[in-house]
């Protein structure tokens, strides 16, 4: 009875297919990149808790209901302290407002189609069948990769529905009132996923599908990004920012690309980067420090035209943030970070206003008072800073009838003052801390337990950076790599370069593409490093989380050096199937240890963090050559120094995934409210004390 | 038909009908029927000491480097008599002398209807530059809160000492 319906339809199916297929290869590249994407997905599901892991969240979800009601003040309290003392919770005109606005208008759509759903489904049964799809649709399109379409589409399907039978039959109730939360946690799943698309499809540019395969899946799944995958802060938002102007970087300066695409993709690094601004300012402000002077300096053409075009395009990419700030603050330079934080004490309006019908929450023209609050609203500031310049509030509302026409230009220029004091300081403090506080420097991204920790004791639950991205253990590689090359050069062996490449003369080396991305990547890290370390370490980080984006970026120069892509290349295989045993069989033998040893919260994440270290390190293998090994040289030492390499690459990756795993499932439990029923009584029995 | 597609198609189709099936449009189903229903009436809790906490309360330090100390108590038992609405049991160490007060809560209601329950101790870990002494003065304490009301089932003095291995 469905066949010739289906066949019917075809036509229109045909078309509607080509159109969904051009999306796809704009999206993920190739079918490589949407496995990538399914993968992470599948495995986001499984650890997927819809409740509240950080009390930073519940202002993003009030504001999300706020925006979704079309208006960017906030009130009604749903989530958290109901009193609206939240963190992030700023008091503006005794009007409440949020944060991460850019973050709050990307989760809109996840929002608007869960609400559109609940008409029909129930809320648990619809995240189940979710998960069923995501499961069908991987089946799908890895059988489609290994050429057993049948096959592929089977084993997705009875997963897929198996699951959903399963979880259904287990189902307990889910209060449609964690929409909100829902949305914003999707829409960070999915961020989360297109990060490692993007990191693969880097790769997949420079020649190096497999490097690419193995970085992306790692980045969402072997990373801390798997970790915060599913806790909706703007860390996986601003990293899919850096690796997406990685991206589009590379691509402006690679060859056969037309001069207007390069153009366009300029364009698309410069808006990534505005856009970020309107999650959060700073991160867009190191972004942009570093992406400007590089791209000015190495731009392939530099008349003003071609300056022109990417300015326009961040100005254009800017106006939301420009916008949202001159709504709220009635300056169009002063960020949400920079509004008055609300305290629980200042007199603040919930509900609509009386007397300003349909007025979209945006202060009125004609300056409508707000009721009920002073002139003098109390602006102190709480843990952020506000410009003691800045402009009181009110004494910038726009005036006159006809919109905005009236800016305080001083007010505009003194918080880009601020903004700048606010931005050097910590740089210039970072510095400090780099070159003379070695210690606070191995506390951050060395070894968490064990010295002694400062303000970082809390539960010994914080890693440090390579604790919880040991794969950047093959980082260790570059010294060594380093070292080589200057040998080989002053021996006239060989040409100085630390990453693999063809070319043979140090000025062209410098100066290609992919050199050029390089130097992005490691000055991206750097900058974002110098930024937040004198806020580190910090309680609550459990991976370092501010220095999310530079994880993305290290996994990218990790991907660069020639040892790793020899170690994946050749050693593909070995490290598919130890990856794969690591995270089945590794996993549940970390976690009898902890349960057997009746370890405590601080001790299981410290137990991980010991075991990736010593694993990390030994990633320094790759960086051997090749000729020390016995029978050096041959085809043999070759193929089984490679396959060393990639069995020591998956191991490290499987610890990594089973501690996101883990952490998820038995460390870091809250209320026990995952989004699979099935994986909630998994949970049940295996939690740890606190 | 192509089986790929037949499969898919049909895999879809009963995923769409399950989703269907357990929304509004069916009142009849209910696949999450299974909920917790909220505990009616008043909270209210008759409860009697079964097995005090007696045994050893000590700081142990935490392994792997954590730098913390853990507060280990030994598990108490409960009997609880009657109980209506959503009561619960604070089993609370008092630390006085470093003005810190650990304590677990175990939220209660009409499934853990009769019998005795078992209260395990598990609180959050203690900083070990914190702990200056060997020893540590602690008052114990067990009770029932409900309604705002605050019964003490058991409450002792007990000295707590700071064990390094």
């Amino acid at each position: 009875m469905i066949s010739p319906l289906v066949e019917r339809l075809d036509p229109l199916a045909r078309r509607l297919r080509r159109s969904v297929g051009r999306l796809g290869t704009a999206l993920f590249g190739d079918l490589y990149g949407v496995v990538l994407f399914l993968t992470a997905l599948a495995v986001y599901f499984l650890v997927w808790r819809v409740e509240f892991f950080i009390n930073d969240n519940w202002v993003i979800a009030n504001t999300l209901l706020a925006v979704a009601d079309g208006h960017l003040y906030i009130d009604g309290i749903a989530y958290g302290n109901p009193s609206g003392a939240q963190p992030g919770m700023h008091v503006v005109d005794g009007r409440l407002y949020g944060r991460n606005y850019g973050q709050v208008v990307l989760a809109l759509p996840a929002y608007w189609l869960l609400e559109a759903l609940l008409v029909v489904v129930d809320f648990r049964i619809l995240l189940i069948g979710l998960h069923g799809v995501v499961l069908l649709a991987l089946g799908v399109y890895v059988g489609r990769l290994a050429g057993r379409e049948v096959q592929g589409a089977a084993c997705g399907a009875v997963s897929g529905v198996g699951l959903l039978f399963v979880n259904t039959a287990l189902a307990t109730g889910l209060d449609p009132a964690w929409t909100a939360l829902a949305a914003l946690q999707l829409t960070t799943m999915v961020a989360a996923g297109m990060l490692g698309v993007v990191l693969y499809r880097t790769f997949r540019y420079l020649g190096q599908r497999r490097t690419g395969i193995v970085i992306g899946l790692i980045a969402g799944l072997a990373s801390p990004i798997g970790f915060w995958a599913t806790i909706p802060k703007r860390h996986v938002f601003t990293a899919l920012a850096g690796v997406g102007i990685l991206y589009a970087f590379l691509r402006s300066r690679g060859g056969g690309v037309s001069l207007r695409d390069a153009r366009r993709y300029r364009m698309l690094a410069y808006a990534i980067v505005a856009l970020t601004a309107w999650i959060n300012a700073a991160e867009a402000l190191l972004l942009l420090i570093v992406l400007a002077p590089l791209d000015l300096l190495t731009a392939r053409v530099g008349s003003p035209r071609d300056v022109a075009w990417p300015a326009g395009a961040f100005l254009v990419a800017l106006v939301p943030f420009l916008l949202t700030n001159l709504l709220v603050a009635g300056n169009p330079m002063e960020p949400a970070n920079l509004w008055p934080s609300y305290r629980g004490v200042e007199p603040v309006l919930l509900g609509d206003p009386s007397g300003v019908p349909g007025n979209g929450g945006t202060p009125t023209p004609g300056g409508t008072p707000t009721p009920g609050t002073p002139a003098g609203t109390p602006t102190t500031p709480g843990e952020t800073q506000t410009p003691a310049s800045g402009p009181g509030p009110g004494g910038v509302t726009p005036t006159g009838g006809g919109g905005f026409s009236i800016v305080d230009v001083s007010a505009v220029l003194a918080s880009l003052g601020v903004a700048f004091d606010q931005f050097l300081g910590p740089i210039t403090r970072g510095l400090d801390v780099a070159l003379g506080d070695p210690e606070r420097l191995e506390h951050i991204f060395v070894r968490s337990g064990g010295l002694g920790l400062r303000r970082a004791a809390y539960q010994g639950v914080d890693m440090t950076l390579l604790e919880s991205t040991p794969i950047l253990g093959a980082l260790l590689a570059v010294p060594v790599v380093v070292l080589r090359r200057i040998v080989a050069f002053i021996s006239g062996e060989s040409s100085f370069s630390v990453f693999r490449s063809g070319d043979s003369s140090f000025l062209r080396v410098a100066l290609t593409p992919a050199r050029q991305t390089d130097l992005l990547a490691v000055g991206t890290a750097v900058v974002f490093s110098l930024f937040y370390i004198p806020r580190l370490p910090l309680h609550v980080q459990v991976t370092v989380r501010y220095l999310l984006p530079v994880v993305p970026l290290l996994l990218y120069a990790v991907g660069r050096l020639g040892a790793f892509q020899r170690a994946i290349d050749r050693g593909f295989g070995a490290f598919l199937w130890s990856y794969a045993g690591v995270v089945l069989v590794g996993t549940q033998v970390l976690l009898a240890w902890v349960v057997l040893n009746d370890l405590r919260l601080g001790e299981a994440v410290q137990l991980h963090a010991v075991v990736n270290l010593l694993g990390g390190v030994l990633l320094v293998w790759i960086a051997i050559p090749e000729r020390w090994l016995p029978g050096g040289g041959t085809r043999g030492a070759r193929s089984w120094h490679a396959s060393v390499g990639g069995v020591l690459v998956g191991v490290v990756a499987g610890l990594t995934t089973a501690f996101v795993l883990l952490a998820a499932w038995s460390y870091f439990v809250v209320d026990l409210n995952f989004a699979l029923p099935l994986v909630e009584r998994l949970s049940e029995a295996i939690t740890i004390q606190t | 038909m192509d089986p790929t597609r037949g499969i898919v198609l049909t895999a879809l189709l009963i995923t769409g009908a399950v989703m269907v099936v357990s929304g509004p449009l069916v009142p009849q189903v209910d696949f999450t029927s299974r909920d917790v229903a909220p505990a009616d009436g008043q909270p209210r809790i008759n409860a009697t000491i079964q097995q005090p906490p007696v045994g050893s309360f000590t700081f142990t330090r935490g392994g792997y480097g954590t730098d913390v100390y853990y507060l280990e108590a030994p598990t108490a038992e409960i009997r609880i008599d009657s109980i209506s609405g959503s009561p619960l049991v604070l089993y609370e160490i008092d630390l006085y002398t470093l003005n810190r007060s650990l304590s677990t809560v175990t939220f209660l209601d009409a499934r853990t209807a009769d019998g005795t329950i078992s209260l395990a101790f598990d609180a959050p870990a203690i900083e070990s530059d914190q702990l200056q002494s060997d020893s540590y003065p602690a008052t114990v304490r067990i009770l029932t809160r409900a309604d705002n009301r605050t019964t003490v089932l058991y409450n002792t003095s007990v000295t707590v000492s700071v064990r390094d291995s």
